[in-house]
């Protein structure tokens, strides 16, 4: 079976439609083993995945470490360059763009990182941390750079003053804000947020999260949200899609997900949350073993080794991407 | 009696900034075979409550000023340096937040946990030996005849984890203080781990001291929870109590700041400020200042310990009325209404 057929039209075509992931491939060439026998192997980080992110709308990514989550962050911030597949921004491949087109495409798509203290550089104040993005679009002066952080930094509810003081006089939760602020000053489209609360003591979270569901309602922002805290991703999200080693299992309208979890990944993967109070009892969905290593990925459907409903057929044959209801997919033999 | 009570400790850090009360007054009584949760966020005190139990106070700052810690009887805060070690590891066992920096990357994992028990136990030979073998079978790790061979690096992080675990279990321990212990870990393995150290505590009788940012933690894991602010304990009570009738400002805030698995959350309450550290010393509640259902008086007048229910305390003035409230307080309104005030 061809990987394109596995991944035939995923969303209704719309026009509202910002960034499309089309069956892309991150690979990384590693050297393994010691001394006199090192070899080339190649890890998987990415494996064939393909969504959308909307307009004005959450798109969230969950799955353990290592699923390549973060890479594939990584590659819609044009970090990493894709083996295989396309990333298409309102209708231009980015493999295919100019230079010119670059720029513009790097000013429209910002990003905010997990750890506010390791983010900013200890030696630039505020005013040239948050005012970095807007070098990049010269029709922008200086005079207007100033003004525009001084807006940024209003709108994350932080003083016009603060843009002369250094990071380390900020709480993480203040440098988190002003991360935030540095991604908004030049009017991005899309925000490629990793793990953006995790970090924060839980009071702080929840003002962090507030801020940023605000700033999408007032400003229609999409945002590529990263995390691994369900609770956290049910209260950020419209769209969510779950990996495991590189690839999607699932993918659906957020409440419909945490709802209906169809694969058994994604009901694993809930049952192992912690209850949000203690007579809660989940239904347990336990997961064999650990996690294939990526350099190692099993054959037929990756799951199939640690997966409690394994039929014989799930070692030999990749389970088809298929749609199971309004906006929901998933890839599961027994679905 | 309990196994561990804890009567007004009082824990400074004396630093170049000024004396920072880390701990300012903490009392608790923990009994074998049941888990404590202590909740707060960072720069509550929580950690300091722990690393003053041990008497590992990072030196030359940390001292105990005031209250008392009794365990199994005896006053630890009586006992000389060469009597705490022998408690360290042995009667009291911790786990820390990331089990790299716990374990040295250099030994067998082997030598590791035979540390722990040539330290503690009059075992020799290939008595220890077996003893490092069973201890590792407890925490569940996989052929543990062959892997007391192996290094740190030749584990996963949950495994890891479950080392450190048998390392502390190694010397049958009566209290394990497991300090932000499954944080580093993800979310399956995390809560695997939390079921082997809930099979463990009632295995061996252990008493558990878990200290947490996590509301998630403390319902699967605890029995009893104390919520710290600012060094102090704002409310004591059964698990249960905590998440049906919070009787405390704070608990209740912070139980309406976290974002749910089960069901959806239009919009969570966030806490105004930052979290008061130990340095800033208020005439009233430590809390008032963000506190959406603050009085006047909580100002400058310190709120008195009240208990609302046998088994069930809170540090605040209005105490009774958010708990005969029962949830239908909502923090939202107040907010708006405070605001309006102001």
């Amino acid at each position: 079976m061809s990987v394109e057929a596995a991944h035939a039209p995923l969303a209704r075509t719309k026009d509202d439609t910002l960034v499309r992931i089309r069956d892309l491939h991150v690979y990384f060439n590693v050297r393994r083993g010691p001394f006199l026998k090192r070899h080339d192997v190649v890890l998987k980080a990415v494996d064939g995945i393909s969504f959308d992110v909307n307009s004005g709308e959450t798109f969230s990514i969950v799955g353990e470490s290592g699923c390549g989550k973060s890479t594939t962050a990584r590659a819609i911030l044009k970090v990493e360059t894709p083996t295989k597949g396309e990333i298409i921004w309102r209708g231009l491949s980015l493999a295919k763009i100019d230079p010119a087109q670059t720029k513009a495409y790097r000013a429209a798509v910002q990003a905010v990182f997990q750890d506010p203290y390791s983010s900013m550089n200890p030696r630039l104040r505020v005013l040239d941390f948050v005012s970095e993005p807007m070098l990049l679009n010269l029709a922008i002066g200086k005079k207007e750079r100033r003004e525009r952080s001084e807006r940024a930094l209003h709108q994350v509810g932080l003083r016009a003053d603060d843009l002369n003081s250094f990071p380390h006089e900020f709480s993480g939760g203040q440098r988190q804000r002003i991360a935030i602020a540095r991604a908004i000053a030049s009017e991005p489209k899309l925000i490629v947020l990793d793990e953006p609360v995790s970090s924060l003591d839980v009071s702080i979270r929840a003002q962090i999260m507030n801020l940023l569901k605000s700033l999408q309602e007032d400003h229609g922002y999409s945002y590529l949200f990263i995390a691994h805290h369900l609770g956290t991703v049910r209260y950020m999200s419209h769209m969510v899609g779950v990996m495991y080693l590189g690839r999607m299992m699932e993918l659906s309208e957020s409440e419909a997900l945490f709802t209906n979890p169809a694969h058994p990944y994604t009901q694993a993967l809930f049952s192992a949350a912690l209850p949000d109070h203690p007579d809660v009892e989940r239904k347990q969905v336990l997961l064999r073993n650990d996690v294939a290593a990526p350099t190692e990925i099993p054959p037929g459907c990756r799951l199939h080794t640690r997966c409690p409903f394994a039929m014989p057929v799930c070692a030999n044959i990749e389970p088809e991407w298929k749609e199971i209801g309004p906006r929901h997919w998933t890839a599961c033999h027994l679905i | 009696m309990p196994l561990l009570e804890v009567e007004d400790l009082e824990t400074h850090l004396v630093t170049r900034r000024g004396v920072n009360r880390a701990v300012d007054g903490v009392s608790f009584s923990l009994d074998t075979g049941r888990c404590l949760g202590v909740v707060g966020e960072s720069g509550s005190g929580k950690s300091m409550t722990a690393a003053s139990i041990l008497r590992l106070l990072p030196q030359p700052y940390g001292k105990i000023v005031g209250g008392s810690i009794r365990f199994d009887g005896e006053n630890l805060l009586a006992k000389s340096e060469r009597e705490m070690r022998k408690v360290r590891g042995g009667k009291i066992a911790i786990i820390l937040q990331d089990p790299m920096t716990s374990l040295n990357p250099v030994f067998s994992i082997g030598y590791q946990i035979a540390e722990a028990v040539r330290l503690h136990q009059r075992f020799r030979g290939r008595h220890v030996l077996e003893r490092v073998i069973e201890s590792l079978r407890r925490v569940r790790v996989p052929a543990p005849e062959t892997r007391v061979n192996d290094y740190p690096h030749q584990f996963s992080g949950g495994m890891r984890q479950r080392v450190v675990g048998a390392i502390s279990i190694a010397c049958e321990p009566k209290l394990l203080i497991a300090d932000e212990a499954t944080t580093a870990l993800d979310a399956t393995i995390q809560a695997q781990f939390l079921d082997l150290l809930r099979g463990l505590q009632q295995d061996l009788n252990l008493a558990l001291l878990f200290i947490t940012h996590d509301f998630g933690i403390v319902a699967k894991m605890c029995d009893d929870v104390i919520v710290m602010y600012a060094g102090r304990v704002v409310e004591s009570c059964d698990v249960r109590e905590m998440f049906n009738h919070p009787a405390h400002p704070y608990t209740l805030a912070l139980l309406e700041a976290v974002p749910k698995v089960d069901r959806r959350v239009e919009r969570l309450y966030a806490i105004p400020g930052v979290a008061a550290g130990g340095f800033t010393h208020q005439a009233g509640c430590s809390f008032a200042q963000r506190c959406a259902l603050a009085q006047p008086r909580c100002h400058h007048e310190k709120p008195p310990v009240m208990t609302v229910r046998p088994g069930h305390t809170s540090e605040c003035w209005r105490a009774e009325e958010i708990y005969n409230a029962q949830g239908t307080l909502s923090l939202h309104t107040a907010a708006v209404t405070s605001e309006g005030h102001a």
